[in-house]
């Protein structure tokens, strides 16, 4: 029953769909991301070059001393100035402060980041690293809803029961023998992991389009030297990576099953697809920074949010828990909602 | 086996489309015959658990049928007046899938056997969208066919078909076995004239008679007249009665009336057919009246 629900799934223009669908997805991540820094990019990378490695009392050292020239340095533009206009320094003094006085102005910035990394490094304790990580960052900051995966995923699961209703299969199907539970059931099933299949497929893509961009050289690294997540130590940049889009992957599912009973109820393909896509791309729009109840309840807000923002404070705590709750609790309604709106008598 | 409808009523928001039906079956086949909205396919829907009555039950051997579930669905054969399947899937896999529904111990042979029975097993690997209507008609057949059910629903299973087709039906029909309770929904009439044990008639939603062709045409003994009459008058007479129409052998033309008078001096009786039986119910001009409430 299983292989020809998936047959009945994976038509042709289903798996072109896919097809074209993943290739967007690489090539969109293939481009440079576009996100403003406070720092330079190509600063930080010069200093990791020399900084690259565990975070020592030295390196804190440097980065104090680096800033203090600096600001030394801008501090005594005017003086300079004033002097050079006096005929006190030679142009080629003057010359030689500008040089570095325009240094300065392009690195500081990239110096205070430093200097914030320090103290960031200093409050977290333990053994940290400097490497340069700004595409991971960027990468891990991405948030909002995956619009492909979105399209993708409400346009194949869609299809699922309301083809039944459309076609006139269903009644053949409910005075089966196993027509009533089984088949929702088989259903609802393909369309879970169908959901979650897709989800991480992008996630694997995006990364593939990641790696191609930016190189693999840092993988390995710990995801609690980014600023911002030292909730997750002990976790590698890679499968930090990983289970931020199976995350993304369980609400997909979860909101596969819930496709599943608009599908039910509305009998309709294209009211579903509707309905869906307000469901859950229009609330996940509605973007909020930390979870609310009104995100529990939409799980397209849910998708939309960034896994260190709900996990990121108080890790392995209530909110995991709560969140496995409400995956569990949606999932048992949407399922047995399916499965009674499919079986029931017409009136 | 016994299939018990007790004062079956159904009523949709402002329409009923079914009234006080009550029905006592046994093995047999079972033609409904009735005219477009008496009510067959609502029949047919509740009897198949779909649709809910508003009033009366149906019981199996003394069982409320829509309380028996798997066990009722494990005997029932139901091929809907529109069945569609996957445009996509062939044949084979059509009938593969639903014989995994209907929990079907050896699927494969099953389903060879069932495409050999109704004369697809050469055009099982083509896709079900390159059917012709009657293969596609056959193959519900054969779906509906697959658990080897006890009751056969069957709503409209000969419409679209062509006249080799409709015999091929008929054969199918009768080869399938006495050991079932067949229901076979229609208003064509020759589809189930041999092979109905039992004919009922339903109109506007009430069972009107309910008994073997042979009596239901012996009924009409008296009441069927052919007259010889030139074809333009002929064709002038049957737009207007509802009653009658137009026979010919060889260069003569004849009026065929059912009536229950005479319906011109010179007219005479003749040997009435079952789709006289129809014709005399469901006439809408009321020249016969209303004879829903006639007893054989
Ligand atoms: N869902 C519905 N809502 C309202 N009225 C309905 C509905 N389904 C059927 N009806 C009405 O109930 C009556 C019986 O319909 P039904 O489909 O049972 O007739 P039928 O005998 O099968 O006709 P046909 O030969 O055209 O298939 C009709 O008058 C129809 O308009
Ligand atoms: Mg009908």
């Amino acid at each position: 029953m299983i292989k020809y629900e998936i047959k009945k799934l994976l038509t042709l223009p289903h798996i072109l769909l896919i097809l074209l669908a993943l290739a967007v997805g690489f090539t969109l991540s293939c481009y440079p991301r576009n996100i403003d820094h406070s720092y330079s990019k190509i600063v930080y990378k010069d200093y990791m070059e020399q900084l690259s490695g565990e975070y020592t009392a030295d390196k804190k050292a440097f980065i104090q001393s680096e800033y203090e020239r600096m600001e030394k340095i801008i501090s005594e533009h005017d003086e300079m100035t004033e002097k050079y206009k006096n005929d006190i320094i030679t142009l080629e003094e003057y010359d030689e402060h500008n040089f570095s006085y325009n240094e300065a102005q392009a690195k500081i910035s990239t110096v205070e980041y430093l200097m914030e990394k320090c103290s960031y490094f200093d409050e977290i304790g333990g053994q940290c690293y400097f490497f340069y990580d700004t595409d991971w960052a960027d990468l891990l900051s991405e948030n909002g809803i995956d619009y492909i995966a979105a399209i993708l995923i409400i346009l194949m699961i869609a299809a699922v029961f309301s083809d039944e209703y459309s076609s006139g299969s269903r009644c053949m199907i409910l005075t089966a023998y196993k027509g009533k539970v089984s088949a929702s059931v088989c259903k609802l099933c393909i369309s879970f992991i169908f959901a979650f299949i897709i989800s991480a497929c992008m996630g694997a893509v995006r990364f593939g389009g990641f790696c191609l961009q930016c190189g693999t050289e840092y993988n390995n690294m710990n995801v609690r030297d980014l600023i911002g997540y030292s909730a997750f130590s002990g976790m590698s940049l890679f499968k930090y990576y990983v289970c931020g889009v199976i995350f993304h992957s369980v609400i997909w599912a979860v909101c596969a099953l819930f496709i599943c009973l608009v599908s039910n109820i509305v009998k309709n393909g294209i009211f579903t697809v509707f309905i869906s896509f307000v469901m859950i791309v229009c609330a996940a729009l509605l973007k909020a920074d930390r979870v609310t109840f009104f995100d529990l309840i939409f799980s397209g807000r849910l998708l939309a949010l960034n896994p260190v923002d709900i996990f990121g404070y108080d890790r392995g705590s209530l909110k995991f828990v709560l969140f496995i709750l409400v995956i569990a609790v949606k999932t048992a309604v949407y399922g047995f909602g399916c499965i009674y709106t499919w079986g029931r008598r017409r009136r | 086996m016994e299939l018990v409808f007790d004062k079956i009523g159904k009523r949709y928001k402002n329409k009923t489309a079914l009234e006080d039906v009550s029905l006592d079956l046994n093995y047999g086949i079972y033609a409904l015959l009735g005219p477009n909205g008496a009510g067959k396919s609502t029949m047919m829907n509740i009897l198949a658990c779909l649709l809910k009555q508003t009033e009366g039950r149906i019981t199996l051997d003394g069982s409320d049928i829509s309380a028996m579930g798997k066990e009722y669905r494990n005997i029932l054969g139901y091929l809907p007046q529109d069945p569609g399947f996957y445009p996509n899937f062939r044949g084979y896999d059509i009938m593969m899938y639903f014989a995994r529904l209907k929990n079907i111990k050896d699927p494969k042979d099953k389903t060879q056997k069932l495409l050999e029975f109704v004369n697809l097993a050469d055009d099982s690997k083509r896709k079900y969208k390159e059917y012709s209507g009657g293969m596609k008609r056959r193959l519900g057949i054969a779906v509906s066919l697959l658990n080897d059910p006890k009751i056969l629903i069957l709503d409209e299973p000969t419409a679209g078909l062509d006249p080799k087709e409709r015999i091929r039906f008929r054969n199918i029909i009768s080869k399938i076995g006495s050991d079932k309770i067949i229901i076979i929904a229609t208003h064509i009439v020759s589809d189930i004239e041999t092979i109905a044990d039992r004919v009922i008639l339903l109109k506007d939603g009430k069972v009107i008679q309910n008994d073997s062709p042979s009596e239901l045409v012996d009924h009409m003994r008296g009441k069927v007249w052919l007259t010889e009459m030139e074809l333009t008058a002929a064709q002038d007479h049957v737009l207007e009665h509802t009653d009658s129409n137009i026979v010919k052998s060889g260069d003569k033309s004849y009026l065929k009336t059912v009536r229950d008078e005479k319906p011109f001096p010179d007219s005479y009786e003749c040997e009435p057919r079952l789709e006289d039986v129809y014709t005399y119910y469901f006439d809408e001009s009321g020249v016969n009246g209303d004879h829903a409430d006639d007893k054989i």
